[in-house]
């Protein structure tokens, strides 16, 4: 397939990748042993196909042994790298139950996410795919746990005009929680409380009224949305 | 496995996993009772040594982590990263939630209302500290689920514990998704 590198380092505004002729690295700036990614690509020379999951990280820089975690209706898959390419799992993180995948035909979908574990992790690593029509919306249905992500190379802000279908918390419910892990190691936990999405901070909550303060989901992060019931269903504009 | 070894080995799992990140400790509060209000909800830590409490998080209305539906007063979900820094034995801490003004029915005589006093081990072995690296909502279904919880502390159940009208809620990361 001919197609034209593009390069885009994940902190950068870009336009959203609509372009179905352009292949794309992005560059993720984790110094994390475990980092949640998000899938912005399809699959290349597929068009709008899923991408691999075996094609979508980039092998450059990984080390031998080094996992990918993909987390679907609660049940793990995993994939360890093995002499430069992506293989069926080998060893799992104690922390996580996981069966080994099948690197030749498992894909995974825009809008979602998946975990790579590094033994060695102070430089960036790249995702890598074709770039595919626009996709505007995700729909959550089915479970209760889902680790999604904006396909669109601008981070994302929950607000009660782009998540549709979500729980309030309230005296006696939880309600419907997103869940980030920040660069840092640490999390942001977005709730719907007071008809507007918000997280608390050591100095009072932040809500999606605040543009000033209120902090979006960084680019190119995965994250969990996390909902009472399977039956529910939620949709995310991107 | 005894009481005691299960703690130990939970505790042992939990403390591998801190690679890289802080552990968070998660929490929120809830009137017990349909209608109980109540004006702010703090988490202290307190020094077994010296007494000394350290606040690790405070939900008021006016800092708009406290929310009141007509069903009673409730916070948001809290979180305090790097809990393990009172991790140690010497001293050891126990952590604990104040409520301020805590009235029954929204009527009654408001008092200070004051929960269960967990230590670190108890917070661990619920759940309520997150230490998996992989699964960063392991605590909310923890607090979740603590809307039920039991007003007796039961530190290997999982489930949120319902003290005195306050709802702790936390949990810990290194447990399997």
């Amino acid at each position: 397939m001919m197609c034209v590198g593009a390069m885009a380092l994940a902190t950068a505004a870009l336009a959203d990748y609509t372009d179905g002729k352009v292949c794309g690295w992005m560059r993720i700036d984790s110094t994390l042993p475990v980092t949640a990614v998000g899938v912005p690509w399809v699959d290349v020379g597929n068009t709008n196909s899923n991408v691999k999951v075996a094609d979508l990280v980039k092998t450059d820089g990984l080390t031998d042994g080094d996992n990918l975690y993909v987390f679907n209706n609660g049940t793990w898959t995993f994939y360890t790298l093995d002499s430069g390419a992506w293989v069926a799992g080998t060893t799992a993180n104690s922390s996580i139950t996981a069966t080994a995948g099948t690197p030749g035909t498992a894909t995974i979908a825009r809008g979602q996410a998946l975990y790579l574990e590094r033994s060695s992790y102070s430089q960036p690593f790249y995702v890598y795919g074709a770039v595919g029509s626009a996709l505007t919306s995700t729909t959550l249905t089915g479970a209760t746990k889902y680790l999604v992500a904006s396909p669109k190379a601008t981070a994302f802000t929950p607000t009660t005009s782009n998540i549709s279908g979500a729980t309030p918390k309230s005296r006696t419910a939880a309600g419907d929680q997103i869940v980030v892990p920040l660069t840092g190691g640490a999390t942001r936990t977005y709730t719907l409380a007071g008809g507007k999405w918000g997280y608390a901070t050591s100095t009072g909550r932040v809500t999606q009224d605040d543009t000033a303060n209120y902090q979006p989901v960084p680019l190119g992060t995965g994250f969990w949305y996390v909902t009472s019931s399977s039956e529910n269903s939620i949709t995310i504009t991107w | 496995m005894n009481m005691t070894q299960k703690l130990l080995a939970t505790l042992a799992v939990a403390a591998s996993a801190i690679i890289g990140s802080a552990d968070t400790l998660y929490w929120q509060v809830a009137g017990e009772n349909a209608g109980d209000t109540f004006d702010s909800a703090t988490l202290y830590a307190k020094n077994g040594s010296t007494s000394e409490l350290t606040v690790l998080g405070t939900a008021t209305t006016a800092n708009g982590l406290l929310f009141n539906d007509g069903d009673g007063t409730y916070s948001d979900v809290m979180q305090y990263d790097g809990i393990e820094a009172f991790s140690g034995s010497d001293p050891a801490y126990t952590f604990f939630v104040e409520m301020a003004n805590y009235s029954v029915g929204g009527s009654g005589t408001p008092a200070t209302k004051q929960g269960y006093a967990y230590s670190y081990t108890e917070l661990v072995s619920a759940g309520y500290i997150a230490t998996n690296p992989f699964d960063s909502s392991a605590a909310t279904a923890a607090a979740a689920a603590g809307n039920m919880g039991s007003s007796t502390p039961e530190p290997t159940s999982g489930m949120l514990l319902l003290i005195g009208g306050s709802l702790l809620a936390l949990r810990r990361r290194r447990r399997q998704a």
